[in-house]
């Protein structure tokens, strides 16, 4: 699923430099450099405490940078928060619904709130999901509250949308029915869109582009056609040891078994096969871990 | 009005409680205010005579000003000290969660991201609640006026100085300035339960700054020879002097006490007898007394004062939200 039109030359989400750290000891971000194209649909992939929610979060203005900057179509949010909260569509992590209030309420809430909120069609988004707009958010189900956020993201009419992990939670329904949604305005609206999640499948049915983060820092950054294109895998003997230049790193398979995460460069050399993008994924996550302790080490 | 409505919604418990607290103070007030005016009727001569001799009044007269008093010390008195807590009790419990529920609950997750400013988003809910609650508290304050009028018959309950801070416009004002404290506290903690308990620690220092700092507050005051004053007028207010007792001479100078006993004959360690008998021969004493009828003017010095502070912890409840994370 690409966005619509395809990616043009503009960039919608750039961090340069980016480090961010809590009272001067805990590093969740370091020198993360990285450009969001417009109009593409980027998966943020990482393990937990990588950082993932910090950068989102820096570009919304919730977390501010130690170093570094962070722009939304060039606009700094610590800089001029309006413009660029005025681009910005957020889903968070957790569901930020008023426990109290009805999903009309909410409804009225988005309007009092963002100005040229389109209630109307969050409203025919909702209707259509079935979510009963009288209920009250806390009655409704995960999956539910999630959808209500992204309808409530999708109304702002924002040229960009941040998703934080909204998929945590949900049920393999659920998460079907969220990406569905996300994916028609996608298409419908040109939107870009960076969904940062775990769940791999769901990242390969839903965007074009892959970032993995790991530990604060940024390990793989492209298409994920060419993620895919340009990796294979074959057995793996010693899950520290990197022998060739090619080789990304050697990871645990789900039955024990070594495989080792190669770039190849064409046809895949023999005993060498397509990897799947968990395992791409996979094989930049342990190749960050190590390198990271061998730093450490260093 | 959507907005206000939505926020009464979210707040509905809070806002239930201060308004159920307010109407039921209010009642009571009107309530006991009819009680004391039965018992008195027209016989305000039997509290003259009840004061005239220290309550050694019988019969009828006794009866009806025992009754008054009664009335007046275990009912309006209980109505009274209910109204020196209410504003604060209710600033604080709107304004705390205003800002820090929605922290706690993560709710200025959704709030922050949709509202260009945060600022505006802070001043208008803001806003409507010193709206709402000056509203609501207006009515028990009013209530407590007339409470007043029915507690010390035949004064003016606008121009007296009993149960000063207790009824009228100022319990708005306090409740206002509890409202600010509770809105930083809530910012600044982003949890309802801490910033309660911190808010409360701040209303008691409000109130220990506003009993400590009368004196700023106060008008002017007339010097009365304290020979012709002979006590202190119902309404009225001695407002004492920070230099301890004030003597006039002859010439209309006016002096210490220390200037006094440096110009004394007879030092008071030696007689003091014959030293405060020649105090009296040669001295007028004065006392400082602020006329029932300036009421109005303190009122309105504490309220201006009140509405700054309330402005300016705003202020501060915007710089912190702007600020902080909304978690």
């Amino acid at each position: 699923m690409a966005g619509a039109g395809g990616w043009g030359e503009a960039v919608a989400l750039q961090a340069t430099g980016l480090t961010k750290s809590y009272r001067r000891r805990t590093w969740a971000l370091r020198g993360v450099d990285l450009s969001v194209p417009a109009g593409s649909v980027t998966a943020l992939v990482g393990p937990n405490a990588a950082g993932k929610s910090t950068l989102i979060k820096t570009w919304i203005g919730f977390e501010r940078p130690t170093a570094g900057s962070v722009s939304v179509f060039g606009i700094d949010p610590w800089r001029d928060r309006a413009a660029a909260l005025a681009q910005i569509g957020y889903v968070p992590q957790s569901p930020s619904l008023y426990r109290g209030l009805s999903v009309t309420d909410h409804l009225d809430l988005a309007s009092d709130l963002r100005p040229g909120f389109d209630a109307s069609t969050a409203r025919d988004r909702l209707e259509r999901l079935d979510i009963p707009l009288d209920s009250r958010a806390g009655d409704l189900s995960g999956g539910q509250q999630a959808q209500v956020h992204l309808c409530l993201a999708l109304g702002t009419r924002a040229k960009v949308l941040l998703l934080d992990e909204p998929l945590a939670s949900l049920d393999p329904l659920a998460r079907r029915e969220f990406l569905n949604v996300l994916a028609e305005a996608v298409r419908s609206d040109g939107v870009t869109a960076l969904l940062s999640s775990h769940v791999i499948t769901d990242i390969q049915q839903a965007c074009d582009r892959l970032v993995v983060l790991g530990v604060g820092q940024l390990l793989f950054d492209g298409r994920i056609a060419e993620a895919l294109a340009q990796h294979g895998v074959g057995p793996g003997s010693d899950i520290r040891e990197v022998r060739a230049e090619t080789e990304v790193a050697t990871f645990a398979e789900a039955d024990g078994s070594l495989s080792t995460l190669h770039r190849v460069d064409g046809a895949p050399s023999e005993g060498v096969r397509p990897a799947t993008l968990e395992e791409v994924v996979l094989g930049y996550l342990v190749a960050g871990r190590t390198t990271r302790r061998a730093a450490e080490a260093a | 009005m959507r907005t206000a409505r939505l926020l009464f919604q979210t707040y509905r418990f809070e806002a239930i409680s201060v308004l159920i607290a307010a109407a039921l103070l209010a009642g009571a007030g009107l309530y006991v205010s009819s009680r004391l005016d039965a018992a008195l009727g027209d016989r305000q001569d039997c509290l003259i005579q009840w004061q005239e001799t220290a309550g050694e009044v019988s019969g009828e007269c006794g009866e009806v000003a025992r009754d008054f008093y009664g009335i007046n010390e275990a009912e309006a008195g209980k109505v009274m000290a209910a109204m020196a807590i209410l504003p604060f009790v209710a600033g604080l419990l709107i304004g705390v969660p205003l800002v820090g529920r929605e922290i706690e609950h993560r709710t200025t997750a959704l709030a922050w991201s949709l509202k260009s400013s945060r600022s505006r988003w802070l001043l208008k809910r803001a806003v409507i609640a010193a709206v709402a609650l000056g509203v609501v508290l207006a009515v028990p304050a009013t209530t407590a006026e007339v409470l007043e009028g029915s507690r010390v018959p035949g004064v003016d309950p606008a121009g007296t100085f009993e149960d000063y801070g207790l009824r009228g416009p100022l319990t708005v004002f306090r409740g206002l300035a509890a409202l600010g404290i509770g809105l930083l506290g809530g910012a600044l903690i982003g949890r309802v339960l801490p910033a309660l308990i911190v808010g409360f620690v701040g209303v008691l220092a409000l109130v220990w700054v506003l009993t400590n700092s009368q004196w700023a507050f106060l008008p002017e005051a007339d010097l009365v020879p304290a020979d012709e004053f002979g006590g202190i007028p119902r309404g009225g207010l001695y407002a004492g002097s920070p230099e301890g007792p004030l003597y006039r001479d002859g010439q209309g100078n006016l002096l210490t006490f220390d200037q006094v006993t440096a110009l004394s004959p007879y030092p008071p360690d030696g007689s003091e007898e014959r030293f405060y008998r020649w105090i009296d021969e040669e001295f007028d004493e004065m006392v400082r007394y602020i006329p029932g009828e300036r009421l109005g003017i303190v009122v309105v010095r504490e309220a201006v004062g009140l509405s700054v502070l309330s402005v300016v912890l705003v202020g501060l409840t915007a710089v912190v939200v702007t600020r902080r994370r909304p978690y």
